[in-house]
């Protein structure tokens, strides 16, 4: 009796300590493998020395067969936990910690053109779009003011101040004096506009590597 | 003799499910929380086993059983989930 209340106190001690090491690596370590490979082992070894130390406790037969049970099911499927944890870790992209010194499941290539391409899809499509945006969303707004209403006035005003540097967007200008051929002119408006951004365009270049 | 012992191994298990609960509360990603929560059905298997232990009652030992089942369960199904996620 009380060489088995020894060995039980013995088992039931080392294994609390190691499920607190495996809480303490828990808390402690830097990265998720880490943490993971500590609770796995430590924990799997202190459940194991714990369910030791209640077996020399409940010395029943049914007992001891469902401690093995507990003690089989828990070794069998704590390295497949960590596993399966392991490989969603690292298919969702996480980079091991700085220190980490080998990797040696070199899935950062495979998962780089995946985390690359998306990156690179995504950053074409928004500079496709900021690319279209400039040429094609802005000629709309340059007519939209030649429209007779409110063109007119400008009209007059690029008449009244011919200080404007704007002097190349006058074919804009003249589109509202015309009745019937306005629609054409609009039309052409935009191509005109086009042209003066290109030549604005073109003509930032040279001017930009005069300055410096 | 056994009482005094069981009472450290209580205290010590407590102690590792505080830990194991604030790396839950604090991980900083999805898969911390896994981790958190796979080891948290562990200790909660070991305080149980040791409370048998203590006690002496051995149907304890079946909820012990089921949590580990229960918890190898959980914790396949979830990583898996986040899988399918990073995978779309």
């Amino acid at each position: 009796m009380i060489l088995s209340e020894i060995l039980t106190a013995f088992f039931l001690l080392v294994g609390a300590i190691l499920a607190l090491l495996a809480a303490v690596g828990m808390v402690r370590l830097p990265d998720t493998f880490l943490r993971m490979q500590a609770s796995a082992k430590a924990s799997t070894l202190g459940l194991a020395c714990l369910l030791v130390g209640a077996a020399f406790q409940l010395t029943d037969v049914s007992s001891i067969i469902r401690l093995g049970a507990i003690a089989a099911f828990v070794m069998l499927t704590a390295p497949l936990s960590a596993h399966v944890v392991a490989r969603a870790t690292l298919r969702r992209g996480t980079r091991l910690w700085s220190g980490s010194v080998l990797n040696e499941y070199e899935y950062e290539p495979a998962s780089a053109p995946e985390r690359a391409s998306s990156p690179h899809s995504a950053g074409s499509e928004s500079t496709d779009s900021e690319s279209s945006a400039p040429g094609s969303l802005h000629p709309p707004p340059a007519p939209r003011p030649s429209s007779p209403p409110s063109a007119a006035p400008d009209a007059r005003k690029d008449a009244g101040s011919p200080q404007e540097p704007t002097s190349k967007t006058d074919p804009a200008p003249p589109a509202p004096e015309g009745g019937p051929p306005s629609s054409q002119r609009s039309a052409l408006a935009p191509a005109l506009a086009e042209e003066s951004l290109e030549e604005t365009a073109t003509s930032d270049p040279p001017s930009a590597p005069e300055r410096p | 003799m056994l009482n005094v012992v069981m009472k450290i191994v209580l205290v010590l298990l407590g102690v590792a499910l505080l830990l194991s609960f604030s790396r839950l509360i604090r991980g900083p990603k999805l898969q911390d929380r896994i981790v958190a929560v796979d080891l948290i059905a562990v200790l909660t298997v070991g305080v149980i086993v040791a409370a048998a232990a203590g006690t002496g009652q051995q149907f304890l030992l079946d909820a012990a059983s089921v949590i580990v089942l229960v918890g190898f369960l959980g914790t396949v199904a979830y990583s898996w989930y986040v899988e399918k996620e990073s995978q779309q």
